[in-house]
């Protein structure tokens, strides 16, 4: 709470392959690079949008940095510390200060457990309180996500709750442990549209009312124009452009974020290709080293792209870009 | 020239708890290569409608009332012989998530070969093969790829082989059930390009249903606005979504995050899908209305025709749209 700019997570320099398994058919293994030499800063109490396509490693993020999965090489921080070297006790400390809300609230919920369980159960684990006050903490989280009033739905289980409640209450689990980092991977890719916009609400609240750091994962740009206080664009795990989210949206440098822009349908505003950038063209593929997006890219040049992977460079006001032409 | 007429079509399931109405008097037209949207939040009876069209309604459901004319022959009073003729000859369909619509043991070509040559007997092998690299060629699809597995396939590629299938004995009306709501924008975007593509080569028909009213605005010529298994308003793209008057039409658009608006949108209406359906006689949005007036608790909606494309069914129709 007592200052803003403070860091609350550090990626530095994070390599993830993915290995398919050895068979006793096949032994040759096919490595899937999620992410390559990542680095990426959280402040305290802003909302991150992570944005990209589908494959592009954005949940692979959200994973490496609530530990459900440890990176191959790279570090990384909370509040300065090394979350790799965090054994049994300290472990389950971490765990309750950062959160994970899930993408499908069919099928992250316990269909066998009623929404008290189901909100009760990370008190119980982390022994926090008794009977009472873990009664008290529930109703408070679920007033928090506008289930209202709580005792309507505290008996009720997922199958009786339509899409949104069902988010809902996952939300009410990550925060009942008052954590200071959620990351939400995709909460909202299976919702309505009217629904959609009830839970953005719920998650800008949580950090307004209890300044809780959000690592927002999508694939909607708008989504993230609308919730978000910077913007982060992955494309096949390189970060590809970052900056505060009305720059981004603005005054997009990379060639993958205008596509992204433009691949939006524009309702209202129909075939208005702003910066004309549809994905169509496909180069071959270089060996070795190279730009990430150099086969999709538009405006990539020979002898330039396909030969060095760019940086990401500042260009002003916090706002980056790993491209050559930008 | 009208293609599919639906007249009054109702339908009921029958639960454990009593019959629920899925689909209340929904009538509309669609004309021959014309795109008809059907927008809605889920559970309110889309889906529903595109499987009463190709009589696959489930055991428990019913049509009670209601009229489909296909091309001037009531689809509901044929056999189911007969209807097995009409079925994916001329109507076809897209499925809902189309991850799971193909069968991971057989080939993808094969798949589609077998759509051809179950409704085409005396087809030859070979000239099967021919219709499937044509089917391949159109929705963009390398012909190297046709003799490999669904799970080689990706999440686009799978989807364009799903409108392949049904592409494939060239039907005149195709139901695509929100054919993009997996797959993320880039993808969407390549895909419903496709589809314009050889919608105007094929003339075809197609019936859209989305939640998404983005899409629906890119691709359709005609929409309907469902809430609650009834239609609210149902006119041209440009009437229904640039001037819309029945007030969920309203919250539905202002609910849509764009690039361009205003960040701060309306307020969202509540969660409607556990408690709508109050009482049948009067307004389905009734209880989420903001300009609910007394008149709309005492009577029930009628049909009120704004222009010649344009119709909306609230009974303060004309109040809203003269300001």
């Amino acid at each position: 709470m007592k200052t803003t700019t403070k860091l609350i997570v550090e990626l530095d320099h994070i390599r993830k392959v993915y290995r398919s398994k050895q068979t006793f058919f096949r032994s040759d293994q096919k490595k899937i690079i999620a992410l390559e030499c990542l680095s990426m800063k959280i402040k305290r109490g802003e909302i991150l949008g992570l944005v990209g396509e589908s494959g592009s490693g954005k949940t692979t993020i959200g994973r490496l940095i609530v530990k459900l999965e440890n990176p191959d090489t790279g570090k990384i921080y909370l509040d300065d510390k090394d979350i790799s070297l965090l054994k049994r006790n300290s472990l389950k400390n971490f765990r309750s200060r950062l959160q994970m809300i899930f993408q499908d609230p069919y099928q992250s919920l316990n269909p066998q457990l009623s929404v008290f369980d189901t909100v009760v159960e990370p008190l119980i684990i982390h022994k926090i309180g008794d009977s009472t006050s873990r009664q008290k903490q529930v109703n408070q989280s679920l007033e928090l996500v506008d289930l209202k009033p709580p005792a309507d739905f505290l008996d009720s289980y997922p199958h009786q709750l339509s899409g949104g409640q069902r988010q809902r209450v996952a939300i009410a689990r990550a925060i009942v442990l008052k954590p200071e980092f959620i990351v939400a991977d995709e909460p909202t890719s299976m919702l309505d549209a009217t629904v959609q916009l009830q839970i953005f609400d719920i998650l800008l609240e949580l950090k307004n009312k209890l300044n809780i750091t959000i690592l927002f994962i999508t694939h909607s740009i708008t989504a993230a124009r609308y919730l978000c206080d910077r913007i982060a664009v992955i494309y096949r795990g390189h970060l590809m452009e970052q900056g505060p989210a009305q720059d981004v949206m603005t005054n997009p440098k990379h060639p993958y974020t205008k596509a992204l822009i433009d691949a939006h349908p524009k309702f209202g505003y129909a075939n208005k290709k702003q910066y004309k950038t549809l994905l169509k063209t496909q180069r071959e593929p270089v060996n070795g080293e190279c730009c990430p997006f150099f086969i999709r890219c538009e405006i990539a040049k020979m002898g330039v792209c396909d030969i060095k992977t760019p940086e990401l460079k500042k260009k002003h006001n916090h706002h980056s870009v790993a491209c050559f032409f930008s | 020239m009208t293609l599919l007429e639906v007249k009054d079509l109702s339908v009921v399931y029958q639960t454990r708890k009593g019959f629920i109405t899925a689909l209340n008097n929904i009538s509309f037209e669609l004309n021959r290569g014309n795109t008809l949207g059907l927008v809605g939040e889920s559970g309110c009876g889309k889906s529903t409608l595109g499987m009463a069209l190709m009589r696959l309604l489930p055991g428990n459901a019913s049509i009670i009332k209601g009229n489909l004319f296909f091309e001037n022959q009531d689809l509901l009073k044929l056999t189911d012989d007969e209807i097995r003729q009409i079925r994916w000859k001329k109507i076809s369909m897209i499925f809902q998530a189309a991850m799971n619509a193909l069968n991971p043991v057989h080939r993808v070509a094969d798949q589609i070969m077998e759509a051809i040559t179950t409704h085409n007997s005396s087809l030859l092998r070979e000239s099967a093969i021919k219709q499937t690299e044509k089917l391949f060629d159109l929705v963009n699809i390398p012909k190297r790829r046709m003799t490999e597995y669904p799970h080689q396939y990706s999440g686009g590629m799978k989807q364009r082989a799903v409108i392949a299938m049904a592409l494939a004995c060239r039907p005149s009306l195709i139901i695509a059930d929100e054919p993009t709501t997996a797959l993320d924008v880039i993808l969407q975007s390549q895909i419903l390009e496709s589809i314009k593509l050889f919608q105007k080569k094929l003339n075809l028909a197609i019936l859209f249903i989305s939640h998404d009213i983005a899409v629906v605005a890119d691709i359709c010529h005609d929409i309907c606005v469902m809430y609650a298994g009834e239609l609210i308003e149902y006119g041209a793209k440009e009437k229904v979504l640039g001037a819309p008057v029945h007030p969920y039409t309203k919250t539905l658009i202002s609910s849509y995050l764009t690039l361009i608006r205003d960040l701060r949108p309306l307020k969202p209406v509540q969660d409607s899908t556990t408690s709508h359906i109050s009482n049948p006689d009067l307004c389905c949005f009734l209880n989420y209305c903001p300009n609910s007036e007394k008149i709309c608790r005492n009577q029930k909606p009628v049909w009120v025709e704004l222009a010649p494309d344009h119709r909306v069914f609230c009974l303060l129709a004309n109040k809203i749209y003269n300001g």
